[in-house]
């Protein structure tokens, strides 16, 4: 992947020179979602070239049994290594600023929901050995372990919950509460010893939609050393605003709030809008209608607003070091705390 | 009757009219569990064997649980289905209320299939039609622990049903397969109860007011099961009778208290026999979250039987109860139940 960096970004060359240097992290990409396949495989990419050095793709959500998320992790086991001159699969805090060295992109592995792992703690285990490494406890429904933000019901952890918790903080593995209901989301990081992160969610305070979490949620994670991922959808931070001013504003809101070690790029960048769209539109149970799932033109943060975002944040008087936290660094010290 | 039958009666020990009424009314053991933990197929088709000769004339077995999957609640039905078929001398699948009668008309013992759980529904409302057609006709929402419809009985929290489980419940309705909330939580079971249009049974659940476990119901529970036409099936577990304690007595007394509070119309028998009791005790052992050790720290799992039937019909008669009133408990109220909701 030959990355002339900042040759086409449009920013500051001080803006750019961070983006160069500093180790760039995106913790979520809705990857297993239905789409073009080739605007799929083309978002490494356009990543590596906005500057980033480190994605993580989804593998399997609260959709897939042991055996259906076993053949997505494979399958994508084998995109990432089969793309040796691009890729490097991120098994371990080092992979990230090894690929970067080789002029690659490292490329973790998680899921969106603990479903995979059925009531099978064992499975934890398996699936960090394959690379997974982080899971949410439920999206948007109840399930096994926890409930989601768009449930009916907004209760606590099962106590299998609790059990799947500690086999991942054992094994290595993120505690991830995003999608996650209110009050499993708080006995989560309640039951948790080390670092909670919200991989991809927003900010009630600035908009009121489900997806967004809560100022005592956000001080919550803070507390744990934990940080929130700030999503690029429209539909979660306004009225289909994905606009570079109000993006900045949710990170502004986190880093005022808790500073800004605890705050990162949760982009949930839907590589093909109108195909989830028509999934989603049909699926009222896990996508409830009246908040935005059924917009046919979600508006949302590009991969390449990345460099301009470190702009605004330096324009926003954020010195180099609290903006290189804010665009990878939080990442990277996470993922080196807890990655085994 | 066959032979076996006729010298099993000869063995009931009890007065000739109990033993008369037995022989004559339809009963219907609505909870016979079937997984591997309680002892595997070879065990659980010897029971069967072995239900005739109590006077028993149909018996709902659990072909799947919250521990199976869809696939694999399908392999364990295929397996009945096949048994069922390889034994038609003595063994009928009942799929219609009719075919219960006519199982009993003919000597031979009716086998009804239900799930402990919603899990083989996975997160598809529509897979209920699909179990129904290959024989399902009832399920409980959530097995002890939380699960995608609602919180089982010994689950830390107690919260309502999902969106998911409406959709299950409406499709169950729309279906004919009853709605069970045996082993649901508190709040899980109310709800459902709010939910359902048609009646919502308690296949196999006794009173929390005699013997306070999270397994056993409470009063307003059973009400509102009665309220929805439904009913509750006597359980014959040591353990959720109190003490370990499964004499005939002690069925008598959950039974009545059932009677005397919703009243005859709304008690069925759902004794949860499981045919391996040791099988069933390192299962439940090795399954902490599921069988909490504050309710199950048991040394030795008892179990009521078939064969505890006939004294506890001659409790009944000796306690005052109506003959025709023991035959429903025996099993007609199991059928009205399949007449009003089987399709």
């Amino acid at each position: 992947m030959n990355v002339q960096a900042g040759a086409d970004w449009g920013v500051s060359e001080r803006a750019a020179k961070l983006q160069r240097e500093a180790f760039v992290c995106d913790m979520t990409s809705p990857w297993s979602a239905p789409g073009d396949p080739d605007l799929q495989a083309a978002l490494p990419g356009r990543m590596k070239r906005a500057g980033f050095d480190f994605m993580t793709l989804t593998v399997g959500t609260d959709d897939h049994d042991p055996a259906t998320a076993l053949a997505e992790v494979a399958r994508n086991r084998r995109f990432i290594l089969s793309r040796p001159d691009e890729l490097v699969l991120a098994l371990r805090a080092d992979d990230i600023p090894r690929a970067r060295a080789e002029g690659k992109l490292a490329v973790g592995l998680h899921f969106q929901g603990t479903t995979p792992v059925a009531r099978n703690l064992d499975l934890v285990e398996a699936f960090h050995a394959l690379g997974i490494r982080h899971m949410l406890m439920a999206y948007n429904q109840k399930n096994f372990v926890a409930d989601g933000c768009h449930e009916l019901t907004d209760c606590g952890i099962s106590r299998f919950g609790r059990s799947l918790i500690a086999e991942m903080e054992r094994v290595g593995m993120f505690v991830d509460v995003a999608h996650t209901g209110y009050r499993s989301s708080l006995e989560t990081i309640d039951a948790a010893t080390g670092p909670v992160i919200c991989s991809h969610g927003n900010v009630w305070a600035r908009f009121e939609h489900p997806r967004a979490y809560r100022d005592d949620q956000i001080k919550a994670i803070a507390a744990t050393g934990g940080a929130i991922g700030i999503t690029g959808l429209g539909i979660f931070m306004g009225n289909n605003d994905a606009s570079l001013e109000t993006y900045v504003a949710q990170i502004d809101h986190v880093a005022q709030l808790v500073g800004p070690e605890h705050v990162g790029f949760g982009f949930d960048y839907i590589y093909d809008v109108p195909a989830l769209v028509a999934i989603s539109a049909k699926l009222g149970t896990k996508w409830p209608k009246g908040y935005g799932y059924d917009n046919t033109e979600i508006n949302q943060v590009e991969p390449e607003m990345a460099p301009r975002i470190t702009e605004a944040l330096l324009g926003r008087g954020y010195d180099e070091a609290a903006v290189g936290n804010i665009i990878g660094g939080n990442w990277l010290r996470l993922i080196r705390q807890v990655w085994k | 009757m066959t032979a076996v039958a006729e010298a099993g009666t000869g063995r009931w020990q009890v007065s000739d009219p109990a033993a008369a009424l037995l022989r004559r009314a339809l009963v219907w053991d609505n909870t016979m569990p079937f997984s591997d933990g309680s002892g595997g197929f070879a065990a659980h088709f010897r029971t069967l064997q072995r239900m005739p000769a109590s006077g028993y004339d149909c018996v709902s077995v659990t072909i799947a649980s919250d521990n199976d999957d869809m696939a694999g609640a399908v392999r364990r039905i295929t397996r009945l289905r096949a048994h069922i078929r390889d034994n038609a001398d003595r063994l009928v699948l009942a799929e219609r209320a009719d075919d219960v009668l006519r199982a009993q008309a003919a000597g031979k013992l009716a086998v009804v299939m239900h799930f402990q759980g919603t899990l083989p529904f996975d997160r598809d409302a529509g897979l209920v039609e699909t179990f129904y057609k290959l024989g399902v006709r009832h399920a409980l929402m959530a097995y002890n622990q939380k699960n995608h419809v609602g919180d089982g009985c010994h689950e830390r929290t107690d919260a309502g049903l999902s969106r998911f489980g409406i959709e299950v419940i409406q499709a169950m309705n729309r279906t004919g397969m009853v709605v069970d909330v045996s082993h649901t939580g508190y709040r899980t079971s109310m709800e459902t109860m709010e939910v359902s249009t048609a009646p919502v049974i308690f296949s196999h659940s006794n009173p929390r007011a005699l013997v306070d476990h999270e397994r056993n119901i409470t009063d307003d529970q059973a009400r509102a099961c009665a309220a929805t036409g439904g009913v509750i099936g006597l359980n014959g577990v040591g353990i959720f009778l109190g003490g370990n304690d499964i004499s005939a007595d002690t069925l008598f007394r959950h039974v009545d208290y059932w009677v005397q509070l919703v009243g005859i119309d709304h008690v069925g028998l759902g004794l949860d026999h499981v045919s391996d009791p040791a099988a069933m005790l390192a299962f439940v052992q090795a399954h902490a979250a599921k069988y909490p050790d504050r309710q199950y720290g048991q040394a030795e799992l008892l179990f009521a039987a078939p064969e505890d039937l006939p004294p506890l019909v001659e409790a009944m008669l000796q306690h005052g109860y109506a003959e025709d009133g023991v035959a429903k408990v025996l099993g007609g109220n199991w059928l009205r139940i399949a007449r009003q909701v089987w399709q």
